[in-house]
């Protein structure tokens, strides 16, 4: 893959990726 | 108005189903699609742009619609929008931006699913034909998908089943029937997106005349920024798909948060809805369809929407190894995920019929599934009666109800929350929130920006879509074309005919609610 396609790629997965882990920590936390 | 309404049983079941209701076929086959045509790695710069302009803000306050309409008995969106419109404006024109919302909402619910149902069912029947190994030694699987939409038996067959699943899960209720579903189904969707993600970056290289086609060239071509590629036009294929894959505009967010209780958190939950919807989007749909086309066909392979599921992938599963499984698993991904959204929409007109009748979830259940019958059937009867597959009143339809309608009642939605509700939205937003929404937030975008950049998206949406003569009598796509014109002005008559029903509806339900305040033309209930 060319550097552009995976910076961009590694970015939206990262960004999508930390935002489900964060809300659902946050998530169950206050669940309980 | 203060008969107890049912209620979602737990938080997971709430974000599950209200991730189930975004999650839908477009994120699989839509998405990728339109990533790849605009833009690739640089579509993602106007998609991620819509998602914090218009997506999260309306998000919120398609839920805070909801769950304040939920606290005063109602499910669906006219009274919903007619109780923050009238904080702005005298009751009485209200009740008219009201009865707009609420006509729109309906065409969108009822309509939607009139094609959307049989998308399900043509996934189902695919589902069994994969696995059978139906399609494996065809000469075209384009020629096998048009003899599938002409064919009477497989597609009533299937369409059957995917109405009677979302009639049992309708009956069963918020908690029995939509929620059980959802914590069913949502789950499996990930499972199987990641199992088919991992099959197809063991692909290697399948063309032995191409060596260099392989999935993992699939995913540059998809993510290489092109930036001559990123235009006005890409900026709307953008917009739109926000739309379409977190499902606002339609009112089935507002629906689903009625069965919130007064003080239940919206915005967390609704923040982690779109995260996962997201990621079913951008990591697991990103990663499927345009890799496994581009393994085998090569760049060219990658440019069509429904083609893409329904003749292209086919005709790729035949050639690789446990092709009837991946095959199936694909077409039962893509059902599952058009399941947990049709129900929204189902379960927003059992709403309707509840509200408005003396009826039981159950009869107002059935009385869904006869209208999806009656106007599912154009859709059906169209390919086989003419013999062609070119879909012309379900195009017509989803034109209108798929696309501008979503942007007009998305618009309509935002301006009264930000500038008829004013000041007021944002403690609704964040009563009993675990995360609060800041008051620059809500300012800025709420009552500024989005309202805003949603009008321009409209007026520029109207344009482009004259232009290609959308709006003519005979639009442009059929003209010429006498076997299908009467079927898109059929598709048109429809679409109007229900926004007007669905007005009157919803003026006459406001006003029995709301009858003293409507003649004394201020507000007096409020709880």
């Amino acid at each position: 893959m060319s550097a552009g396609a995976l910076t961009f790629m590694v970015l939206a997965w990262g960004i999508i990726l930390t935002a489900v882990a964060v809300t659902l920590t946050q998530l169950v936390k206050h669940s309980k | 108005m203060s008969e107890k309404r049912e209620n979602w049983g737990s938080k997971l079941g709430l974000v599950l189903a209200m991730a189930g209701n975004a999650v839908g076929l477009g994120n699989f086959w839509r998405y990728p699609y339109q990533a790849a045509k605009n833009g690739g790695g640089a579509f993602m710069l106007p998609y991620f742009g819509a998602l914090i302009l218009m997506g999260l803000p309306l998000m919120l306050v398609e839920w805070s619609l909801g769950r304040m309409g939920g606290k005063y008995g109602h499910g669906t969106l006219g009274p919903m929008v007619y109780l923050q419109a009238r904080e702005g404006v005298k009751p009485k024109t209200a009740i008219l931006i009201g009865s707009f919302a609420g006509g729109l909402a309906l065409a969108v619910t009822l309509l939607v699913n009139s094609y959307y149902n049989h998308i399900i069912g043509w996934t189902m029947g695919y589902t069994v034909l994969s696995l059978t190994g139906s399609y494996m030694n065809v000469e075209s699987t384009g020629q096998f998908f048009v003899d599938y939409i002409q064919n009477p038996g497989l597609v009533f067959g299937f369409w059957l089943v995917a109405l009677t699943v979302l009639l049992f899960t309708a009956m069963g209720g918020i908690q029995k029937g939509v929620e059980r579903m959802a914590k069913l189904l949502m789950p499996t969707i990930y499972v199987f997106g990641i199992i088919l993600i991992i099959r197809t970056l063991t692909l290697g290289s399948p063309n032995p005349a191409h060596p260099d086609w392989t999935p993992i060239a699939g995913l540059n071509f998809i993510w290489s920024p092109r930036w001559s590629d990123l235009n006005w036009q890409a900026t709307m294929a953008a917009c739109g798909q926000i739309f379409f894959t977190l499902s606002i505009g339609m009112g089935i967010i507002c629906n689903y948060a009625s069965y919130l209780k007064p003080d239940d958190d919206i915005v967390l939950s609704g923040f982690t809805t779109v995260a996962l919807n997201e990621l079913a989007e951008v990591v697991l749909g990103g990663t499927i369809a345009i890799p496994i086309a581009y393994a085998f066909l090569g760049p060219d392979g990658v440019g069509a929407s429904i083609g893409l599921s329904f003749i292209a992938l086919p005709s790729l599963f035949r050639e690789m190894g446990f092709g009837q499984v991946i095959g199936a698993m694909w077409f039962l991904l893509l059902a599952f995920a058009g399941l947990t959204s049709a129900v929204a929409m189902y379960n927003y007109l059992v709403a309707l019929i509840m509200e408005n009748t003396n009826a039981i979830r159950k009869k107002a259940s059935i009385m869904v599934f006869i209208g999806y019958i009656i106007v599912g059937l154009p859709v059906a009867l169209e390919p086989i009666l003419t013999k062609t597959a070119d879909l012309m009143y379900f195009t017509e339809v989803d034109n209108w109800v798929g696309n501008f309608f979503l942007f007009i009642l998305g618009m309509t939605e935002i301006i009264v929350t930000g500038w008829l509700f004013r000041e007021k939205g944002l403690p609704e937003i964040n009563r009993g929130g675990y995360w609060k929404v800041p008051g620059w937030f809500y300012k800025l975008f709420i009552q500024g920006i989005t309202p805003v950049a949603m009008l321009i998206v409209l007026v520029m949406y109207i344009k482009d879509t004259a232009a290609q003569g959308y709006y003519k009598m005979v639009p442009d796509f059929v003209a010429g074309n006498d076997v299908l014109i009467p079927w898109v002005i059929a598709g048109r008559i429809v679409v109007f005919g229900v926004v007007a029903i669905g007005c009157v509806i919803t003026y006459l339900s406001i006003k029995r609610s709301y009858k003293e305040e409507l003649e004394k033309n201020q507000v007096i209930v409020r709880l």
